[in-house]
């Protein structure tokens, strides 16, 4: 007997992409496998975005194949990709004046049914218990106005969580957080993949925060993979000067990790 | 904890209630007082009873007409803006009420009137609601919605010089009937009109209230709506389709209104709060309220010679368009 093994989060086979004249991918092959904690770090125009957008299905590659949970990403009716897979933009646009609860509701929408597409106790509950996940409890009644970006970007995890997502893809998340709130936000985003058993691949541009908090780095260069592995073995002056041009130093941390600074 | 559907609900019942006490009071008001009792009274015959004839066929047809093309008016209103991200988003502001008005207009000038005319406006309107599509093929995502929104302009001001040249090209008799019949009025005999009207436009409502959760997506960004379920542009065209469409047919009975579709929107919003699923239902009533009370006032200060409702709508919403937006300025 044989069990139907399930398919890959992410097969992505030679994938190019173009905006306009403008290469942004020339042929990236990758592969995430379930329950792995994935960062993507690369200079500038690197095609960090353009990758995240490509695998959430937004937009289609010139070239290649991108496959999520066995299926083109393009393919995916976007309801039921939603179902699997949330996505946690690089800025994020929800109205002010919806409450914290209102805002993670908007998570269960590839789940509601019916006419009016109401809510159900049960949605409610999910998105109050996705809120208490991120420790924003309290802000449920809180308008989305009133809070500080670190809030609200707790308030759009919850979101992505209330998605019940077997993927989550992050872009910048840790972008205008300061340094409490961004050791807060990867502890929990690693708690996510190791207690819920989540995949997830972030764009970071921090290369420390990757070698601290993930598992494995993906390092992108005009628009071709330079390196995949565990991101100590990343973290080498020879590998990253050529990519960021750069002059950089590398330490061994106290804790038996790898940092990585600028030369003054 | 205090259910946050509450305030919502509690005020689209507290909109009902408006209308339908506007709804009742409206057609008792007007130049000629009229006898109730002698109207309801079914024993005098119709033809010699005035009063009766008054009150239905003059006075509730046109209740009736001006709420129906003020629900369809705050509704389009309100979801373009939803669906474009942008408060000034009307079907005004993208040139389908210019569309069917040179529609209705052309078929003046050449001699046809009333049906004729409304057919002329409805074939305006959908060209342009086809041009629009078309443009909002051309304007996708986030960026587009400027300038989609700048090409809705830019055909609004050529369908009005197009109307200019109209007018100038016309004889004195006719330019007055086309400046008259651009400044809007409700003046129907009859409920026929209404009769057949109304099952199209609610028919077209309801289609537009189930969309609102979408809408609610949409007021994020494409791509998040995207990755919440929804295929953002399919449901932009479908609301926006719909929503013209409707326009187009109130439009070319009832002559441009302006002003509706913009102010009801907002306040309904302040009232109702941002989700759709109320915000909707919210302006098909308040709209339908406003536009039966803007023509009273109409009706009521201009003596005999009422003035048009559609200038009432912009007297009354250009001031307080402003404070909003001086309002949202200071902020």
């Amino acid at each position: 007997m044989t069990s139907v093994a399930e398919p890959s989060p992410i097969i992505a086979r030679d994938i190019s992409f173009r905006y306009g004249e403008k290469p942004v991918l020339n042929g990236c092959s990758f592969s995430v496998s379930p329950g792995e904690l994935v960062a993507l770090a690369g200079p500038n125009g690197a095609g960090k975005s353009t990758l995240i957008s490509l695998l959430s299905g937004c937009q289609t590659p010139n070239g290649g194949t991108v496959n999520v949970f066995g299926r083109e990403a393009s393919q995916w009716p976007p309801r039921e990709l939603a179902q699997r897979m949330a996505v946690l933009p690089q800025r994020d646009l929800t109205p002010g004046a919806m409450t914290g609860l209102e805002a993670t509701l908007l998570g269960r929408s590839p789940f509601l049914e019916g006419f009016f597409r109401f809510e159900s106790r049960e949605d409610v509950a999910i998105a109050r218990a996705a809120l208490e996940r991120v420790g924003a409890g309290e802000f449920t009644e809180k308008r989305l106005s009133t809070m500080s970006g670190g809030e609200r970007q707790l308030v759009c995890l919850a979101r992505a969580l209330a998605q019940k997502p077997d993927l989550l893809l992050l872009d910048e998340p840790a972008t205008g957080l300061d340094l409490g709130h961004q050791q807060a936000l990867f502890r929990l985003l690693r708690s996510l993949n190791r207690e819920e058993g989540i995949t997830l691949i972030s764009v970071t541009h921090d290369l420390n925060l990757a070698a601290l908090y993930f598992d494995r780095l993906v390092l992108l260069h005009n628009g071709l993979i330079h390196g995949d592995g565990a991101p100590d073995s990343l973290l080498k002056p020879e590998i990253l000067e050529p990519v960021y041009g750069a002059e950089l130093w590398t330490l061994q941390t106290p804790h038996g990790g790898t940092t990585v600074g600028l030369m003054p | 904890m205090s259910n946050p559907r509450l305030r919502p609900i509690l005020g689209l019942v507290a909109l009902l209630v408006i209308l339908v006490v506007v709804v009742m009071t409206a057609p008792l008001i007007g130049t000629s007082s009229i006898d109730l009792g002698r109207a309801l009274d079914t024993s005098i015959p119709r033809e010699e009873n005035v009063d009766r004839i008054i009150l239905f066929d003059l006075r509730l047809a046109r209740v009736a007409f001006a709420a129906l093309v003020g629900m369809t008016l705050a509704m389009a209103g309100c979801v373009f803006q939803a669906t474009l991200r942008n408060d000034l988003a009307t079907p005004y502001t993208l040139g389908v009420s210019g569309g069917s008005s040179l529609g209705a207009l052309l078929v003046m000038r050449v001699g046809g009137f009333g049906p004729l005319m409304a057919m002329g406006g409805v074939a305006g309107g959908v060209i342009t609601v086809a041009a629009i599509l078309w443009l909002a093929r051309r304007f996708r995502g986030a960026e587009g919605t400027v300038g989609l929104l700048l090409a809705g302009v830019t055909l609004n001001l050529l369908f009005s010089s197009m109307i200019l040249v109209l007018q100038y090209l016309a004889d004195p008799y006719e330019t007055y009937a086309m400046l008259r019949w651009l400044m809007g009025g409700l003046d129907v005999v009859g409920l026929g009109l209404s009769l057949w009207l109304a099952p199209v436009l609610l028919l077209g409502a309801l289609f537009l209230w189930s969309r609102a959760h979408a809408m609610n997506l949409l007021s994020l960004d494409d791509r998040t709506a995207r990755s919440l379920g929804i295929n953002p542009d399919r449901q932009r065209l479908a609301s926006i389709g719909v929503a013209a469409m409707m326009t187009a047919l109130a439009v070319s009975f009832a002559g441009p209104i302006g002003f509706v579709g913009l102010i009801l929107p907002h306040g309904i919003r302040r009232i109702l709060g941002g989700d759709h699923r109320f915000v909707l239902p919210g302006c098909a009533l308040g709209g339908a309220a406003f536009l039966v009370l803007a023509d009273l006032v109409g009706r009521m200060v201009g003596g005999d010679a009422e003035l048009p409702v559609g200038i009432v709508t912009a007297l009354i919403g250009g001031p307080v368009f402003l404070w909003i937006l001086l309002k949202k300025q200071l902020r």
